[in-house]
């Protein structure tokens, strides 16, 4: 017998093995099993992000943010042991969004609002010491924007035509204004592609206990003056003199790529607590 | 039976075995497989997307409904004509919601459960699901909005009864329709030509002429147009200019514009050389109206650039004109009338 005919026959007995309509059968949560929440929160140097407020970067440039919002992708808790749990379906979009945007030409709006707490339920019981996820989708989903796992959906502003020239989501998304000349002017920084999904991997400096009796938290600080690192908005972007924006995105794919390796290197402080239910 | 039927049937056990007792096994679901010609390369599986007879139904019906288009008026079927293979006769199309020109030119499609190795002259998108988004949604092509394409097919109810049908459980939304029009454009194959009839000995005669024809094309074309597939869906520079534009979004600069390298410049994929007699105007910006210009391309005009295929001498072939006439006439077997008459493809 072939492989291949192997490899039809076993999916063929997975297909029978998974169907049935009892739902008693489901898999019982592990004893001990709990909620785990991971919270990223968003920095601009020391203090907290804000949008709206006006910032300086590295490249001494004046800024104003009105957006960050980014995916993240496949999350995996690391046991102490060594061992790995990956949080089924995670795929989740965080953002702090300034105002409600009208997408799909106003069919469809994205309400404003901060987003930086994905809440993992069902998380087997172990001491846990790190934490590991993209920033972006990664290919498999990303090379086929209509497979369906957790948020992932193609109406949140996070891909549109010209990205889909590359079949790509847009993985990250940075925006507001840069003061050029005197003048406010719009700027839009997002990555993408394939060779721009950037994994992050946190050590806790407390290992986390999840045994069922309360609820664990993850806290990661994301420094969102570190994702401009080296980057000067008004040269390395590009003006599009249509929107009058200053862009980079696949059109401008060396900065595209210096920017998405920036995420990773912004993210900083894993730090774990346990919190009554 | 062979191998592929008894898959087939197996599914089918397994999905009776999967019903509810009372329930009798809906035949819309039962699997459709491609045809999978004898001549063909092996059919690469499309398993995130199984094709069913109800999901390739459905497809065919949203390929011609201009009612997937914002004004009503364009149709897939408006830029990929089953008459001239899924192509339009035209250099560039303007028959776009906006009216305004595209900035290539409608391919053919056929065969593409083949081609896994990027679509679009540049390979820009990754599989016929993700491509039909593009069309969908641009506005020089049907413009039209998601959410309120996904409404109105709900309140059709005949559309309603086949995504049923088609997506057991899965809402009327974008990754439906695409998935069910990928599924309908995997079932288009064409392999019926002369050609393909002399190849397979299935009675189909070549003249001596047309013969001479196949050993030319063997000899200077089948490194691109490779396999009965007439592609080997790689990117090459064909030697068509001396010089590539970055303007406006970078369409000139063909593969490059994807990869972000520019040993990519220039680069285009191979199309296919199936049912070309009826596909004119040719390559990716329609520039050249007839066969005759395509041969005397390849045997006198071949540009040289830093990335031309190294299968193309600088100038050309140099071909004589009874080896045009016979590479022309070879390229005319290729016709296949089963294709762009196929009932099973039209609305
Ligand atoms: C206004 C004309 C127009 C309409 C309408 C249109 N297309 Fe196309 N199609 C094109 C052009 C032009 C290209 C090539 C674009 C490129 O390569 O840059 C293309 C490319 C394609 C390809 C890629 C084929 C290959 O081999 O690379 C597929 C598949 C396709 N279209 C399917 C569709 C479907 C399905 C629809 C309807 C949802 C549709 N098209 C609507 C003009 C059109
Ligand atoms: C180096 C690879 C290569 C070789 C060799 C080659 N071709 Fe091509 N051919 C291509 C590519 C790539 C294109 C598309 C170029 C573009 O659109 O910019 C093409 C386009 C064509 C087209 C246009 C098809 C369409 O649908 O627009 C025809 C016809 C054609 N070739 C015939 C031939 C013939 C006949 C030969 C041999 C004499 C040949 N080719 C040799 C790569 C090749």
């Amino acid at each position: 017998m072939n492989f291949r005919s192997l490899s039809l026959i076993v999916s063929v007995a997975v297909l029978f093995m998974a169907c049935t309509n009892d739902s008693s059968t489901t898999t019982p949560e592990p004893a001990g099993s709990g909620a785990v929440d991971l919270k990223i929160e968003a920095l601009y140097g020391s203090a907290a992000f804000e949008l709206g407020k006006a910032y300086t970067t590295a490249g001494n440039e004046k800024v104003t943010f009105d957006q960050l919002r980014f995916w993240v992708s496949k999350v995996e808790l690391t046991k102490k042991d060594g061992s790995v749990y990956e949080v089924p379906n995670s795929y989740y979009l965080m953002q702090y969004l300034g105002k409600d945007e009208a997408i799909q030409d106003g069919t469809f709006t994205l309400t404003a609002g901060k987003r930086e707490v994905v809440n993992l339920t069902g998380v087997p019981a172990g001491e846990y010491t790190g934490v590991k996820f993209g920033i972006g989708v990664d290919p498999k989903y990303n090379d086929n924007l209509t497979l369906a796992a957790g948020e992932l959906n193609i109406l949140q502003n996070m891909t549109n035509v010209s990205w889909m020239w590359h079949t790509s989501y847009i993985f990250t998304k940075l925006g507001g204004t840069v003061d050029v000349a005197g003048a406010a002017s719009p700027f839009l920084l997002e990555t993408g592609t394939n060779v721009n999904y950037k994994t992050i991997s946190q050590t806790f400096a407390t290992p986390l206990v999840v045994d069922g009796s309360m609820k664990g938290q993850m806290t990661l600080q994301a420094d969102v003056a570190k994702v401009l690192d080296g980057i000067v908005i008004a040269r390395d972007a590009k003006l599009n003199t249509t929107d009058k924006t200053y862009h980079i995105n696949a059109g401008t794919a060396s900065m595209m790529s210096k920017l998405a390796g920036n995420y990773p290197v912004s993210f900083v402080n894993a730090k774990t607590a346990r919190i009554s239910q | 039976m062979n191998r592929r039927g008894i898959f087939a049937g197996l599914i089918t056990l397994g999905m009776v075995a999967c019903s509810p007792p009372d329930d009798p096994v809906p035949t819309p679901e039962t699997p459709l497989l491609v045809r999978e010609p004898a001549n063909f390369p092996p059919l690469p599986s499309s398993s995130d997307n199984p094709a069913t007879t109800a999901g390739v139904k459905l497809g065919r019906q949203l390929f011609y409904d201009p009612q997937l288009s914002a004004n009503g008026k364009v149709s897939c079927a408006s830029c990929h004509d089953p008459a001239k293979a899924f192509s339009d006769g035209v250099r560039v199309s303007a028959l776009g919601v906006s009216g305004r020109p595209l900035l290539r030119h409608s391919p053919v499609l056929m065969n593409l459960a083949w081609a896994t190795n990027g679509l679009f002259w540049d390979g820009g998108s990754k599989n016929l699901e993700s491509q039909v988004l593009g069309p969908l949604t641009n506005r020089d092509e049907m413009g039209h909005d998601l959410v309120v394409l996904a409404n109105y097919l709900k309140t059709v109810p005949a559309y309603k009864t086949q995504f049923e049908q088609a997506f057991p459980g899965e809402a009327i939304h974008y990754a439906t329709i695409a998935k069910a029009l990928a599924q309908f454009q995997r079932t288009l194959v064409s392999a019926d030509s002369r050609y393909d009839q002399w190849v397979r000995k299935e009675g189909g005669v070549l003249s001596d002429e047309e013969q001479r024809g196949h050993q030319l094309y063997q000899q200077h074309c089948a490194g691109c147009h490779a396999t009965d597939l007439f592609t080997d869906n790689q990117y090459h520079n064909n030697g068509l200019d001396l010089v590539f534009s970055d303007e406006g979004d970078g369409e000139g600069l063909g593969r490059e514009r994807v990869k972000f390298d520019p040993a990519d410049r220039g680069k285009y994929r191979t199309p296919t050389l199936r049912n070309v007699a009826l596909t004119a105007p040719y390559m990716h910006d329609g520039r050249m109206d007839t066969l005759e210009d395509v041969l005397d391309h390849y045997s006198d005009r071949i540009k040289t650039s830093p990335t031309l295929d190294a299968r193309l001498p600088a100038g050309g072939f140099r071909l004589a004109t009874t080896d045009k006439k016979a590479l022309l006439a070879f390229l005319n077997t290729l016709t296949d009338p089963q294709f762009v008459t196929n009932r099973a493809y039209r609305p």
